[in-house]
């Protein structure tokens, strides 16, 4: 458009703005066209109008572009095959299992993708992008989004994860490399550790010193010992938490000193045990950990904790004179109320499986579950599954190892289609059916399905759990 | 359904505090008895009152039902609600049924369309005389909206456009409710659209007196139409709206014929849901337009895909190029293409737009080919072609991801919609393959 072409629209969007009632109506420019005779002012503007909008429509010319941005570089892995595209394009457009099933395939079908070495078309490489929003599905999808997918993030600052959590990875992959060396080698991997140790700032150290749960051993004492020391109250908390697995520590028999005079055996034909509370700490057990709790908390009950934690579990079957499941009917009820938890931690942590046991029978625990060996743990899931307990069953049953054996999958099976009232169970173990139900109780998923009746929510549930299988199978299928 | 995108979603949102309030909302500890089915979304949002309020959306529509008090509509909870549905995160789940307080209002309203439908089917079959009346009557109503609107366009600048931008909604949607009353759709869905362009657009002082340009033409040629020929009338009467029955269609111009499918779109805006497809005649090479409406629970017609050749009855309605048909008989699909064709710049796209205007002023969508493409990732995003000139892309909100991801930043032939002078991509062929964006 010509500049006084401009400068007359301008002069006339002038006029239009305030109106007719108070402007003028500029004059056409030469453009060949002769103003109607006999308009008023409000018509003479509409008519400019309708002029300047053909013409400066009409009349356009190409705008010249910015320089283009750089090309994506070559892709250097083969996109999936075909079916597994099919697949992926069902995942991520149209969602055929609900919630968690539903990233657990999706990471199902990127980590096969990985494995064989291929990638995501970048078709679908917007949807993915979008899809991943968790932590897992991220890690997963960044190795298959390929050249032209990080070349893509790079532009949208809303999957700049692609790139930016490289960075947090690189973090993450000092901890991986040091678990995964402490697998290998533990004293490699406390080394890598205290290579770096005076220059890392207080949240690195406290997270390396985490790491050294993997292999953790009698060799680490002198190490997490010094870490008592450390200016970081992180770093500290860390370190006690570590020690309290080592049961033949100098910090574990201090605390058995401190533990001791707290037990005392009372009465005669019933023997019972009864536990005081500790005095305040002195500067030495401010070192291993019993510090002010803060507001909130009952201090002593705080540092009874940690000193049960963190003292050998043999103090109690040597002042009781009795075995661990002796030991654990002698609390009275109150006290019991108190310490399971800190002696359930101590257990679990130095995987002490007769204690496990023996604690067990009064209050089962996650933790305790995870020491039994595979067939016993779910012997014991399985004596309680029922109709009734499967409510208070479901974290349990959502933690236990997947997939779940035989028989317990099909004692839950049974559980959840028996009975209408299960409802709060099904809904509890809605996202952990589809991964635990082991492969050979499909057909009996098909039966409850069909027996489900009117309950919608137990159908679409158990139909997640068949179509959760196939589809992780198909994925399997589709790269091999 | 295939769910939609957040763009769809934020899209429908009467202005953009909707849109932030709703984002406040998507917390799934506010919502329960959520749940979604191919067409229904529903769920009962906490909110200051005592009982949630309850949150139905119907997705064909999409038609939306709350129970809250706000008057903006759709409202806050409504949009919260297919945010969450989007997101996919599992705080809607999909369900078989839908929940009773969602599938009575569904119920509802199939009713009402029920009845209406029912209604048309029991009408009288024609009566010449009787048809030529109510024309008559038709064309004295028009004509009178039509001065009604000339009155209303001269107090518009006689007051001012600035003053204009100050007045109500109401103000504009009582103008739009005349237009309707004086069989004027057309224009009236337009004057709605400007309620809200007056504010959400930059240009909105060129905007408004350009388009208030437009109609004041439209109300001229309508008192000239007799001077006008048969394919500017036909534009004319597009513009403002006018239907053209489908029988008289196909009884006037049929004709069979092989088709590649360009390219297609569907718009989510508003009450009317529209479906472009974009068919070239591999015989003449001519360039044909497919328009097709579905509107509350009438299923629209299954979309043609991009790069494949089907053969079918087409016939074309009367106007100028490019011309609309409509499917006579079921397209087959007898092939595959991967190519576009023949290919231009951005100079010969507005060429074409200017020979488009040249032969009717109203209606100022192209279909255009463009070789060697580059998109540019900007604000706005744009095309560039090898000659180094640029279209910015119609901003509808949907972000040009996929054409990013597909080219890779590399020139490609992508095929889409000069509207308003802007570009809307609607298919590339990449690969060796056409891909609809």
């Amino acid at each position: 458009m010509s500049a006084t072409l401009d400068e007359w629209w301008g002069q006339l969007r002038a006029a239009a703005l305030v109106g007719t009632a108070r402007r003028e109506v500029p004059p056409l420019p030469a453009l060949g066209v002769v103003p109607r005779e006999g308009a008023t002012r409000e018509e003479a503007l509409l008519d400019a109008a309708a002029l300047g909008d053909a013409v400066r429509r009409a009349g356009r010319v190409p705008d010249p572009a910015p320089e283009p941005d750089d090309q994506a570089p070559a892709e250097t892995l083969a996109v999936a095959p075909s079916n597994a595209v099919q697949i992926l394009e069902l995942l991520v457009t149209q969602g055929p299992v609900a919630g968690a099933s539903r990233g657990v395939l999706t990471v199902h079908w990127f980590d096969t993708a990985a494995a064989a070495g291929r990638v995501v078309p970048p078709r679908l490489l917007p949807q993915v992008l979008d899809l991943a929003t968790t932590s897992a599905v991220r890690r997963a999808a960044r190795a298959v989004v390929g050249e032209r997918g990080r070349w893509l993030a790079a532009r949208n600052p809303d999957w700049s994860w692609v790139t930016d959590e490289g960075r947090a990875a690189q973090a993450a992959d000092r901890l991986s490399a040091i678990a995964a060396l402490r697998h290998a080698d533990p004293d490699a991997g406390r080394a890598l550790v205290e290579q770096t140790w005076s220059t890392d700032g207080a949240q690195h150290r406290a997270s390396a010193v985490a790491a050294l749960v993997v292999g953790l051993g009698p060799d680490d004492e002198p190490f997490l010992e010094r870490c008592l020391d450390d200016r970081a109250r992180s770093v500290r908390e860390e370190a006690c938490r570590l020690l309290d697995r080592l049961p033949g520590s100098a910090r574990a028999a201090r605390m058995a000193d401190r533990l001791r005079p707290l037990l005392t055996i009372h009465g005669t034909l019933r023997k019972h045990l009864e536990l005081g509370l500790p005095d305040d700490p002195d500067e030495a057990a401010v070192r291993d950990g019993l510090v002010d709790p803060g507001p909130g908390v009952s201090k002593r009950t705080r540092w009874l904790h940690q000193i049960v934690a963190g003292a050998p579990l043999e103090v109690w079957t040597e002042v009781a004179r009795a075995e661990p499941a002796k030991v654990v009917a002698m609390l009275r009820p109150d006290d019991a109320l108190v310490v399971t938890g800190a002696l359930t931690a101590a257990a679990a942590g130095r995987h002490d499986l007769t204690w496990a046991r023996a604690l067990m029978r009064t209050s089962p625990d996650t933790r305790l579950l995870a020491l039994l060996p595979a067939d016993e743990r779910e012997r014991h899931l399985l004596a309680r599954v029922s109709a009734a307990q499967l409510g208070a069953l479901s974290t349990e049953l959502a933690q236990a190892p997947r997939p779940w054996g035989p028989d317990l999958s099909r004692a839950v099976l049974a559980a959840v289609g028996s009975d209408k009232t299960t409802g709060h169970a099904v809904r509890a173990l809605r996202d952990v059916l589809p991964t635990a139900l082991h492969p050979s109780t499909l057909p009996a998923v098909e039966k409850a399905m069909h027996a489900a009746g009117d309950d919608t929510f137990l159908r679409t549930t158990l139909r997640d759990v068949l179509q959760f299988q196939s589809l992780h199978r198909s994925i399997s299928e589709a790269f091999r | 359904m295939a769910r939609w995108t957040e763009a769809h979603v934020t899209k429908l949102a009467p202005d953009d505090a909707s849109v932030t309030a709703a984002r406040r909302l998507t917390n799934p500890a506010l919502w329960s008895d959520t749940g979604s089915t191919e067409i229904l979304v529903w769920g009962k949002c906490q909110g200051s009152g005592k009982s949630p309020y309850q949150v139905s959306v119907d997705l064909a529509g999409p038609a939306f039902r709350c129970s809250c008090p706000s008057r903006k509509f759709p409202c806050k909870h409504a949009l919260a609600l297919l945010l969450l549905w989007v997101r996919g995160g599992g705080a809607v789940a999909d369900a078989e049924q839908a929940a009773a307080f969602a599938q009575e209002w569904a119920d509802g309203r199939a009713e009402k369309s029920g009845a209406r439908q029912a209604r048309a089917e029991t009408a009288a079959p024609p009566d010449p005389a009787a048809q030529a009346k109510r024309l008559e009557e038709r064309l004295a109503l028009m004509s009178a909206g039509l001065d009604d609107f000339g009155v209303w366009l001269r107090d518009l600048v006689r007051a001012g456009t600035a003053a204009a931008r100050q007045q109500p909604y109401a103000w504009w949607d009582e103008t739009a409710a005349r237009l309707v009353d004086a069989q004027l759709p057309g224009l009236a869905e337009q004057v709605r659209t400007m309620a809200g362009d007056v504010h959400r657009r930059e240009d909105w002082a060129d905007h408004l007196l350009a388009v208030s340009g437009r109609w004041w033409a439209a109300t001229r040629a309508w008192t000239m139409r007799d001077s006008l020929d048969a394919d500017g009338l036909a534009d004319l009467r597009t513009y403002l709206g006018w239907a053209r029955p489908t029988a008289d269609v196909k009884a006037a111009d049929s004709y069979a014929g092989t088709f590649q499918v360009l390219g297609g779109y569907r718009s989510l805006d508003g009450r009317l849901q529209q479906q472009r497809t974009w068919l070239r005649d591999e015989s003449t090479g001519e360039v044909l337009l497919v328009l097709d409406f579905s509107a509350g629970m009438t299923p629209m017609a299954t979309p043609q895909l991009a790069g494949t050749v089907v053969t079918a009855t087409v016939s074309r309605y009367p106007g100028t190029p490019p011309r609309r048909v409509l499917f006579a008989d079921e397209p087959v699909v007898t092939g595959t293409v991967a190519t576009l064709g023949e290919a231009g710049s951005v100079t010969s796209a507005l060429e074409g737009r200017s020979a488009r205007l040249a032969a009717g002023p109203w209606l100022d969508r192209v279909p255009v080919t463009l070789g060697g493409a580059t998109l540019v990732a900007g604000a706005p995003p744009s095309v560039r072609d090898g000659a180094g000139d640029r279209l910015d892309l119609v901003d509808d909100g949907v972000a040009p991801w996929s054409l990013l991801a597909l080219t890779g930043g590399h020139p490609a032939d992508v095929f889409g919609e000069l509207e308003g002078g802007r570009f809307r991509p609607l298919s590339v062929a990449v690969d060796g393959r056409l891909v609809a964006l």
